[in-house]
């Protein structure tokens, strides 16, 4: 549920909740729609308050005709009352459908139609999203610490702090302030992760922002010991990346190594690997390191015998 | 007059031709006489066996499904760029077609035709109950985790494999036995080299054009570090060189290091570990046939059919189609190990890394417009479900893409490499101009025309005098990249807001939610190199960066190759 400071919701499915009662509210949600598929009447069902209209311009922006679905959100805008439901997420489809446009996106028309969602419902549950937009589109324009953006995510922020909303607009912000290029302006901008991170500390969007502080801590600010601390908060709630996985476990575990000196805690994220990744590139690597500090268990070479001649 | 009686034939039998063309045909139909659902698939292996093979199994699967036909259509190699291009723009391509790469104009048409398959990929594979898989996602049952059908800067899976290909040395087995007196193959790097001079020997005494080894430059130097004999023999031998250097610790080579490092003065490429690398590199290019380097797969692979050289570099798909041609055994040995002697001890080093999620692999993916996707979509998970993978790849001697063991159907010599040398030192950034200076310098060096340190001087100075316009240029590629997933970041999020924006294939909400965090992951990561890129490298200029960073020596590591003894 897409919650604002007043409370309104929309029927979204984003929540900051701890996962168990994530899972109970959607226990409780798909019991409701049993029970009613069952006993009532059959246009309350979930799948039949969709609006066909809408469903169709969505259905054309997930394929890619964003020309198609622009033109379809439009009509859908006309059709309703300025400041129905209907009608803003029409103006929020056609502005996505306007910014991603191939091969030429149409900013001004996506700008437009986020301002006009704003104005109709400054407080609503789908303003965080619009203004967050609005800052997606000045950071598209220039890829480059951008002043503009900025404005726009320091609002979600600060406007809608319970919005999930700004949890992405934390990690924008903070991307942009780094971006900037100076110690100063790397330190506002994991400043900005640490103080949400610090408020919202299982929010949806966690483990990324303990990516970033990791990355940001560790290549451009060499604080090896902050880096560390979110390293191990990465491994902890597990990239959805599963490509990257080994690499994060080895990064971790040679932290460690290399800079706080707690064998016993890199041996046990070079174990990880060969338990969580057994065909990544670091296993050698791995089995390598244990073998040296003979904490390889029950494995007399490092390759268990599979490279030697 | 006698003109006009040429075109009135011509154009009768231009009409006959037509009403042929467009004569009422009996539709496909099932054994019981029903018309039968058609799923079309087109693949470019024209190989006869390769025809039987895909036919047998869609026989299985129509004995599964009688109801269904698959019929297969294979297109030459060479056309199949073109007319995949045409079938797409006009809106006739087959349901599931082969998906040759990912980058480039597949790219392009995975956005446009394919169908996103990652809902599907998260479930488990309807047919992969026999072998107790059931509860398994789809993804999780395949040997590379599905890597080869992710494409990574759309953030999305638009392929399935159905075979991977692993790249071997194939050895002409009466050859070797006559020149050698055993069936005793090289296993390393020494072996080899003392197997090549023992074939000049030969080859002098006979007067013949016989060498150790053909081979194409592709396999050797045409694609720079990624070429198979320069990661096979370069890699493993600087494996752990970056250690020091690297400051994200990821254990992998990063472009840029080489860069820092020269900045600093604390790297060149003029130093002893590449100098021996590129000497045993230059060492085998020399066993091989003159003007390797302008040889393709094809013509090497002829001179050795031709029994022209004692043994050849190829490729998993190759083994059946190199049976059935030649005229002689062919043996298949793993590329030679590299060995030093460290220390006075006998050191083995690792293969190349990771070679089951870099190896090229047979791959579908499904005509997203196909009013028959979802059935395509089944087919290929019966195709990829791991007994009938197996039993297909078994038949034509290829390692298939699920399944435990290559060797449950072709030899276990072909089995990947999953392990290997990890922490080399990079060399070009592709494509710019320090990926050319190597591609174009890799060749003059085998070919003895510079030396070792004629050729270390170049990489430094293209490195220090293009570098920085390099790795612009590579950012540049980042963002746009990141604008793609910045797309399907945009379609996720929707998902999560209005229920009428998620689609009939979306997976249930913590599914959604997991593509809008990766996607997250993969921006904020693009845009994290990006700027680190450009920070790192200011703050060296400035001298308020430390590097190579500092290390706390609590536990120092030995050089990695140091403890490996035979």
């Amino acid at each position: 549920m897409i919650r604002t400071e007043q409370g309104s919701a929309t029927a979204g499915g984003f929540d900051r909740g701890s996962r168990a009662r994530r899972e109970a509210v959607r226990r409780l949600l798909l019991g409701g729609s049993i029970l009613i598929g069952l006993l009532g009447p059959a246009d309350a069902r979930p799948d039949d308050v969709r609006d066909p209209l809408l469903v169709e311009a969505w259905n054309e922006f997930r394929a890619g005709r964003n020309q198609e679905a622009a033109a379809q959100f439009q009509a859908v805008a006309t059709q309703h009352p300025d400041k129905s439901a209907a009608s803003l997420q029409a103006l929020y489809g056609y502005a996505l459908a306007m910014q991603h446009s191939q091969p030429w996106p149409r900013p001004e028309e996506a700008e437009r139609a986020l301002r006009r969602i704003i104005d109709a419902d400054p407080r609503g549950p789908l303003a965080p999203w619009a203004i967050l937009e609005l800052g997606n589109l000045a950071n598209d324009r220039t890829r480059q610490a951008n002043p503009v953006a900025a404005v726009h995510f320091e609002r979600v922020l600060s406007e809608f702090a319970e919005s999930p909303a700004a949890d992405e607009a934390a990690l924008k912000l903070a991307g942009i302030t780094i971006a900037e290029g100076t110690r100063e302006s790397a330190l506002r901008g994991v400043g900005v992760l640490e103080a949400r991170l610090a408020r919202y500390p299982d929010n949806p969007v966690a483990v990324v922002m303990h990516l970033r502080l990791d990355y940001t801590y560790c290549v451009i600010l060499q604080d090896y010991a902050n880096s560390l601390r979110h390293a191990e908060a990465v491994c902890r709630l597990r990239l959805k990346d599963p490509f990257r996985w080994s690499r994060q476990l080895w990064h971790t575990a040679e932290l460690h190594r290399r800079h706080s000196g707690n064998r016993e805690r890199a041996a046990h994220f070079y174990r990880l690997i060969l338990t969580e990744a057994p065909r990544s590139e670091h296993v050698w690597a791995a089995r390598q390191r244990l073998w040296e500090w003979g904490m390889l268990d029950g494995v007399g070479a490092p390759d268990g015998g599979k490279h030697g001649k | 007059m006698a003109s006009s009686w040429k075109v009135w034939i011509l154009a009768g039998a231009f009409a006959l031709c037509a009403l042929w063309a467009l004569r009422p045909r009996a539709g496909v139909t099932t054994a019981a006489g029903t018309p039968a659902t058609v799923i079309r698939v087109t693949h470019t292996l024209t190989d006869d066996g390769v025809r039987r093979a895909l036919e047998d199994a869609a026989a299985r699967y129509g004995k599964i499904h009688p109801d269904r036909r698959v019929l297969i259509q294979a297109v030459p190699a060479r056309s199949y760029e073109q007319w995949t291009n045409t079938q797409a723009i006009g809106g006739t391509l087959p349901d599931i077609i082969q998906v040759t790469g990912r980058a480039g104009r597949w790219s392009l048409y995975a956005q446009r035709y394919l169908l996103p398959l990652g809902p599907d990929v998260l479930r488990p594979n309807p047919y992969a109950d026999a072998s107790g898989l059931a509860a398994v996602p789809w993804r999780d049952t395949f040997r590379d985790g599905l890597n080869t059908g992710f494409f990574l800067h759309l953030m999305e899976y638009f392929r399935i494999p159905i075979a991977l290909n692993t790249t071997r040395v194939f050895f002409n087995r009466a050859l070797y036995r006559e020149i050698m007196g055993s069936q005793s193959y090289p296993r390393d790097l020494a072996e080899y080299m003392a197997f090549a001079e023992r074939v000049r020997q030969v080859a002098r005494e006979r007067e013949t054009a016989l060498h150790p080894m053909v081979v194409s430059g592709e396999y050797m130097a045409r694609n720079g570090e990624l070429s198979f004999v320069f990661r096979q023999i370069v890699d493993p031998v600087s494996m752990n060189l970056a250690e020091r250097y690297e400051i994200a610790f990821w254990g992998i080579p990063q472009h840029m290091l080489q860069h820092y490092g020269l900045l600093t003065g604390t790297f060149s490429y003029d130093n002893p570990t590449h100098e021996r690398a590129f000497s045993l590199l230059k060492g085998f290019a020399e066993t091989c046939q003159p003007g390797f380097s302008s040889y393709h797969n094809e013509d090497s692979r002829m001179l050795f059919l031709q029994g022209r050289g004692v043994a050849t570099i190829g490729d998993s798909w190759d083994l059946g189609v190199m049976q059935r041609l030649a005229g002689f055994e062919i043996d298949v040995v793993p590329f030679f190990r590299v060995v030093l002697d460290t220390d006075g001890k006998r050191v083995v080093l690792p293969a190349l890394r990771d070679e089951i999620t870099e190896g090229a692999s047979l791959a579908f993916g499904i005509n997203r417009e196909s009013p028959r996707a979802r059935l395509a979509l089944d087919f290929l998970q019966f195709l990829s479900s791991r007994e009938e993978n197996v039993r297909l790849c078994r038949s034509l001697s290829w390692v298939p893409a699920a399944g435990d063991r290559a060797s449950e159907a072709i030899p276990s010599t072909f089995d990947p490499v999953t392990s290997g040398a990890i922490g080399h030192m990079p060399f070009g950034q592709p494509p710019g101009r320090t990926h050319l200076y190597l591609v174009q310098n890799l060749p003059i060096f085998l070919n003895g025309r510079i030396d070792f340190k004629t050729w270390a001087a170049g990489m430094n100075a293209v490195w220090l005098r293009q570098g920085d316009r390099d790795v612009e240029a590579f950012n540049l590629r980042l963002m746009r990249g990141s604008r793609v997933i910045e797309n399907n970041i945009a379609k996720e999020r929707a998902a999560e807001l209005f229920p009428e924006a998620r689609g009939p294939e979306d997976g249930s909400g913590g599914a959604r939610e997991s593509s809008y965090v990766f996607g997250l992951e993969m921006v904020d990561l693009l845009h994290s190199h990006a700027t680190e890129r450009k920070v790192v490298r200011d703050w060296l200029g400035a001298g308020d960066y430390v590097f190579p960073p500092k290390m706390n020596e609590a536990l120092p590591s030995g050089s990695l190759i140091r403890l490996i003894p035979e």
